[in-house]
């Protein structure tokens, strides 16, 4: 029964992981490696190493829509061979191709200059043009989506905006502005910010960029570095000039000069995206501390203007971050949905030539991303707010008119280190100055990100040196406040050098005063003419503040992750309650219930309670005491019909053996070595399973733990205890394992038939082979059992001990208890036993009492004067019998004939007999009944 | 049951493997202690938690760090040894054949035999943290948590310690019911356990090999260190939840052939 169910459960659970794995498997897909040749009109031609990959049932006859794929930095095209071959699985054409710079393509990096890397997008959508497995929606024209994650989503946002052929766009993880990633500033039309130094020289010389963004594309490590490891060292690397020279200068000044709008305005979307018509998907993580969520709202913004579809999904994680470092099935959900959305891979083409593929006429959810406090994705259908020192009158031109849903908080500074909400009039703000020191050489740093490692950034806590922060912080919440969007700061700045360099940043406060930095955003503020009277737009946040929790805002002098001042100055920051003020938007928070336990572990608890209370009825239904089973009287003890095994190598063991005990009985089971009578006892304790036959015990059909084992003592095979625990642990544990107290086991009376004295209370790894099997036999006799199973009881006994067991047995016979005693020792068992059993090969050869069993053969020993005479006379007349010295005697097998008939034919030859006595011992008869079959 | 847990803890390799998981973060702290000059930070070679670096800020930090520590390898060692050898030892001492003789149903005797080994597991596996803690606060102190994402008042740090260790137990379930799969087939208890510990050997290898791609997430050790997510604030539970799923097909799976092939075995040792 339990067999059985097991193996239907065995097999679902097997089909289950076998589905699992089929579906994710590659079916046929066929993988073409060319050579691009690109940038035929641009500065430089390059070929490009690409990788076309065609799914099995796509051709010529039934083409698929098509998508770029484009690799991160650092990276080549082989790190989305992974996210290629999903998408390919999905029923599209996938090209992917290392990017100038990258990998085995030629050419320098020009970062996603459009005159190189994104001319280059529109050569390989020339060359899909002309692919026939690719379905066209116009002459030269494919349809075809771009999809990359960083640099590969920089490049995907800037070709949507040069390339009017593509149909659909995801980007993830893409920058807007490139010098304001790279060197940012808070101030509004300020200058140049402050470099970003821990990013850019891990762009710049290749240190493990790793993010979860790229993760998502199947970027997951084997960054090769720029230049290969056989040339001498060059700082340029692959970089094209213009892009080096302006890196090399960046990072001597800790600012951008020179030459840096030209360069790196052509390579940002800021400013082109208007141009967009592909419906584009723009996906940033929420901690991403390179290209912010900012970042992503300005693009959105962008497009929105130019009219396109589009869609703003912030998701946690981002580069440099911990813990998301794996997309999730969400965010592949997300971009699967795009893609079978807008190029629909079932191909049919609609009237307008565009395709009424799956919900495309469904409304675009302008905007989402998820409160990681809750785990809630939240949805809005406007994009997120730009707020606005002000008032919040600046709407993102998003074609939806103004966002009702949008609030705002305000606090005003105050001298003593709080943030005062407006409304507040009691213990209003302080005015007062705040001064802060900007150490020499900018050491020691304030900690906040740690750029570029990876899985590894962000693993510091966040760190604000003593001397140079100031904190502000306000009353704890009354209620979850929800802020979105970029917060807004109007701070009066004064210091004794001309450039003031600060990093803003807020946190949330936790009641016990927990404290964590707000999507991991910290706002760098660069002037170059104090004092000023600034106003700063700090990086977006997307988060709920709990209730009791607080906001603090901290303005520190240095940061790891930048560039800071290596003059020492004084900063003096200047707390006006008229004028410094910081300020959110809000929107409404949703009832979301407080941590947001995982479904998936309620689920699991469900199921472990589930099952602990189905366990609990079966215990309770079982009956009481259970385990105690009827004797019937008159049952046989032990009766065996037609019992057959045979084992897995082929060997008969017991052969249709039928064998009956009788309650009372002392039965010695007797045959040769291999006759199956230890296959019969392991089948009779329901230690294997017959082929055939059905064993009753007690009038139970036997099956392994039936209860009626309660009344069955067992010795099989030999003693076998736990070697490290003592002989009376061994006896008491195996007793208590039945389940019954330890009253009922007699132990005192098993312990004096063991004999083991102290020994008793030693480890039985220190008992010798006889002290084992004493304490196996004791064991067996346990609770007195009504039937008592012995194999080879004498095994390692002494005479002494041997006599002892005979007595036993026999007194355990007369006080009616049922024993089957196998054997080898036919002396032994002739002396032990009432009854025998004789088996061979696997088959009952004979059954009956013992002296029955012993009488059915005509031994006799003849006593006769002259000895020798008597054999010769015996030996004419019995040709074929043994006829043996035995003591004074003869001994002699009669056969047919009797004992008058050997007197007569001795006396008449005149040999004087003295005296004829019948021999009859088990062994002859065990001899005779096996002997005739070797 | 308890019978069954008296037999086990009145064992030689329950008493060594308990107290030997609960001495290692004592031992972990006096080597802290004594090489105080190295605050462990210094590249982040076999940190991937980044939580060694930060062992030293408290006795909690420390809990978490030798959680971090022993979770990998030598928790899944000891658990290997407690469920892999439980049927495998009675079996190669003969004893098994006696306790098949008692009134007790194969599935039972099973059933306590895991439940038991499954128990010892989960002690194990809480007496890291808490000798961590304990060894961790006499050394260096009671406080808050400084973790890779923030700072950790000490009080949600302890219950988030705890979802951690509950985390850790979970997703060692696939090991157990392994290594308990094992010990039901062989008569060799060392073959069991250290069968089950190569195969963990073989499979978090597997895992590191990215060129796999994506048959590495259904491995069963690919989410085991997604409770380092539960130290952000606010903890991330998307992968722990696939990390609690992906045990379920793996359990299933081994605990039925265990039963299947045990109730169907014919005990010839």
């Amino acid at each position: 029964m339990t067999g059985r169910r097991g193996v239907g459960a065995a097999a679902v659970a097997l089909a289950a992981v076998a589905a699992a794995f089929a579906l994710m498997g590659g079916q046929g897909l066929a993988v073409e490696v060319m050579e691009v040749v690109a940038g035929a009109d641009g500065p430089e031609q390059v070929v490009l190493d690409a990788a076309l990959y065609v799914p099995a049932g796509v051709s010529a006859d039934e083409p698929a829509p098509a998508i770029l794929l484009a690799h991160g930095f650092l990276s080549d095209r082989f790190a989305v061979d992974g996210f290629a071959r999903d998408l390919a699985a999905d029923g599209y054409v996938v090209l992917t191709w290392s990017a100038r710079g990258f990998g085995a393509s030629g050419g320098s990096i020009g970062l996603a200059d459009p005159a190189r890397e994104i001319a280059d997008v529109s050569a390989l959508v020339d060359l899909l043009a002309v692919r026939d497995e690719v379905v066209r929606d116009g002459s030269g024209d494919p349809r075809v989506a771009i999809v990359g994650a960083s640099y590969g989503g920089g490049t995907a946002l800037l070709a949507a905006a040069a390339e009017p052929r593509l149909d659909a766009v995801v980007a993830s993880a893409a920058w807007h502005d490139l010098a304001e990633s790279l060197a940012p500033n808070g101030v509004a039309d300020g200058p140049p910010g402050i470099l970003a130094v821990g990013w850019t020289s891990t762009l710049f010389t290749g240190s493990g960029l790793t993010s979860s963004l790229e993760g998502l594309l199947g970027n997951q490590g084997a960054v090769p570095v720029p230049a290969g490891p056989s040339e001498p060292p060059d700082p340029c690397g692959r970089f094209a000039d213009e892009v080096c020279d302006l890196y090399l200068d960046a990072a001597v000044r800790g600012t951008l000069t020179g030459t840096y709008p030209e360069v790196l305005q052509r390579a940002s979307p800021a400013g082109r995206l208007d141009a967009v018509v592909a419906p584009t998907l723009l996906l940033q993580g929420q901690q991403d501390t390179l290209f912010d969520l900012e970042a992503s709202r300005r693009n959105a913004a962008e497009i929105a203007v130019g009219g396109a579809p589009v869609r703003l999904r912030w998701v946690p994680g981002g580069h440099g971050t911990v813990g998301g470092g794996r997309p999730t099935p969400m965010m592949r959900d997300e971009i699967d949905r795009w893609l079978d959305r807008w190029l629909d891979p079932s191909g049919a083409v609609g009237d307008d030539g565009l395709t009424p593929g799956g919900d495309r006429h469904e409304p675009v959810v302008p905007f989402t991303w998820t409160d990681e406090v809750s785990d809630v994705v939240r949805d809005h259908d406007h994009l997120p707010h730009a707020g606005s020192t002000a008032d919040l009158g600046t709407e993102p031109d998003d074609g939806l008119g103004p966002d009702p849903n949008v609030g705002q908080r305000s606090w005003v500074l105050s001298a003593d280190g709080r943030l005062v909400a407006d409304a507040d009039v009691d213990g209003g703000p302080l005015a007062g100055a705040r001064s802060i020191l900007s150490p020499a050489g900018g050491q020691p740093a304030a900690v906040s990100t740690l750029p570029g490692t990876g899985g590894l950034a962000g693993l510091l806590p966040s760190v604000d040196i003593p001397g140079q922060h100031v904190n502000f912080v306000t009353e704890p919440m009354a209620d979850a406040v929800t802020l979105l969007g970029p917060p807004r700061l109007r701070l009066l700045l004064d210091g004794d050098a001309d450039e003031i360099r600060l990093f803003v940043k807020l946190y949330d406060v936790a009641p016990g005063g927990g404290t964590i930095l707000i999507q991991r955003s910290v706002t760098p503020v660069r002037v170059v003419d104090a004092p000023a009277d600034v106003d700063l737009e700090l990086g977006d946040v997307a988060h709920r503040l709990a209730p009791d929790h607080r906001l603090r805002l901290t303005i520190a002098t240095t940061d790891q992750a930048f560039a800071n001042l290596t003059e020492p100055a004084v900063v003096t920051i200047s707390a006006d309650p008229a004028s410094s003020l910081l300020r959110v938007s809000t929107v409404p928070t949703t009832p979301a219930g407080g941590i947001g336990l995982p479904g998936a572990a309620v689920v699991v608890l469900a199921a472990i309670l589930l099952l602990a209370v189905v366990i609990a009825r079966r215990r309770r239904y079982r009956p009481a005491g259970y385990g105690a089973v009827d004797l019937p009287g008159d049952a046989p003890p032990i009766a065996i019909r037609g019992l057959t095994k045979r084992y897995a190598d082929g060997h008969l063991a017991v052969d249709d053996l039928d064998l009956t005990v009788e309650a009372g009985q002392v039965v010695g089971l007797l045959g040769p070595n291999g006759a199956g009578k230890t296959s019969t006892l392991r089948m009779l304790l329901g230690l294997s399973t017959p082929d055939a036959g059905t064993i009753q015990i007690f009038g139970h059909d036997m099956r392994s733990g039936h209860p009626v084992l309660h009344h069955v003592g067992a010795l099989v095979e030999g003693p076998g205890f736990s070697p490290e625990l003592s002989g009376l642990t061994n006896l008491q544990l195996y007793w208590r394992a039945g389940g019954r107290p330890m009253e009922e086991a007699d132990l005192p009376w098993a312990l004096s038939v063991a004999e083991l004295g102290d020994a008793i209370h030693k480890p039985v790894r220190t008992y010798s082979h006889g002290m084992k099997q004493r304490l196996a036999i004791a064991q067996a006799l346990l609770g007195r059992p009504a039937l008592l199973v012995l194999d080879e009881p004498t095994d390692g006994l002494d005479p002494e001990q041997i006599r002892g067991m005979r007595q036993l047995l026999a007194r355990l016979g007369d006080e009616g208890h049922t024993v089957l005693v196998s054997s080898h020792l036919l002396a032994e068992v002739e002396q032990m036993c009432t009854h025998v059993v004789v088996v061979q090969r696997g088959r009952l050869r004979a059954a009956g009492p013992v002296a029955e069993l012993v009488g059915t053969t005509q031994t006799v020993v003849i006593e006769a004067d002259d000895r020798r005479a008597a054999r010769d006379v015996l030996r004419t007349h019995l040709p074929d019998s043994d006829i043996e010295v035995s003591g004074a005697g003869l001994a002699v097998t009669l056969g047919t004939h009797d004992a008058a008939d050997a007197v007569a034919w001795l006396v008449a030859a005149g040999v004087r007999v003295q005296a004829v006595t019948p021999r009859g011992t088990l062994e002859d008869a065990f001899l005779s009944l096996t002997g005739d079959q070797p | 049951m308890i019978v069954e847990l008296l037999r086990q803890l009145r064992r030689r390799r329950t008493k060594v493997g308990l107290i030997g998981i609960a001495a290692v973060p004592v031992l972990l702290a006096v080597a802290f202690v004594l090489s105080s000059d190295g605050d462990g930070r210094g590249g982040n070679g076999g940190d991937p938690t980044g939580l060694f670096s930060l062992a030293t800020a408290s006795g909690l930090n420390f809990a978490l760090m030798s959680t971090a520590a022993t979770a990998p390898f030598l928790l899944l060692a000891v658990i290997a040894l407690f469920t892999g050898d439980t049927v495998s030892s009675e079996a190669s001492w003969g004893s098994l054949r006696y306790l098949l003789t008692r009134p007790v149903p194969r599935g039972a005797l099973l059933g306590r035999k895991l439940a038991v080994g499954l128990l010892l597991s989960l002690i194990a596996v809480v007496l890291v943290p808490v000798s961590g803690l304990i060894a961790g606060t006499i050394a260096f102190g009671w406080g808050d948590v400084q973790t890779p994402f923030g700072v950790l008042p000490a009080a949600t740090a302890l219950g988030r310690l705890g979802v951690i260790v509950s985390y850790i137990a979970w997703t060692s379930l696939w090991l157990a019911a392994l290594a308990f799969a094992l010990s039901t087939t062989t008569d060799s208890a060392v073959g069991a356990v250290a069968g089950s510990i190569v195969l963990v050997i073989v499979v978090q290898i597997l895992d590191a090999i990215t060129a796999l791609g994506d048959i590495r997430r259904w491995l069963p050790v690919h989410e085991s260190t997604a409770w380092v997510s539960l130290l952000a604030t606010p903890p991330r539970y998307a992968d722990l939840s696939r990390g609690i799923w992906l045990q379920v097909p793996y359990l299933v799976v081994f605990l039925g052939f265990a039963w299947w092939w045990f109730s169907r075995r014919d005990v010839l040792s």
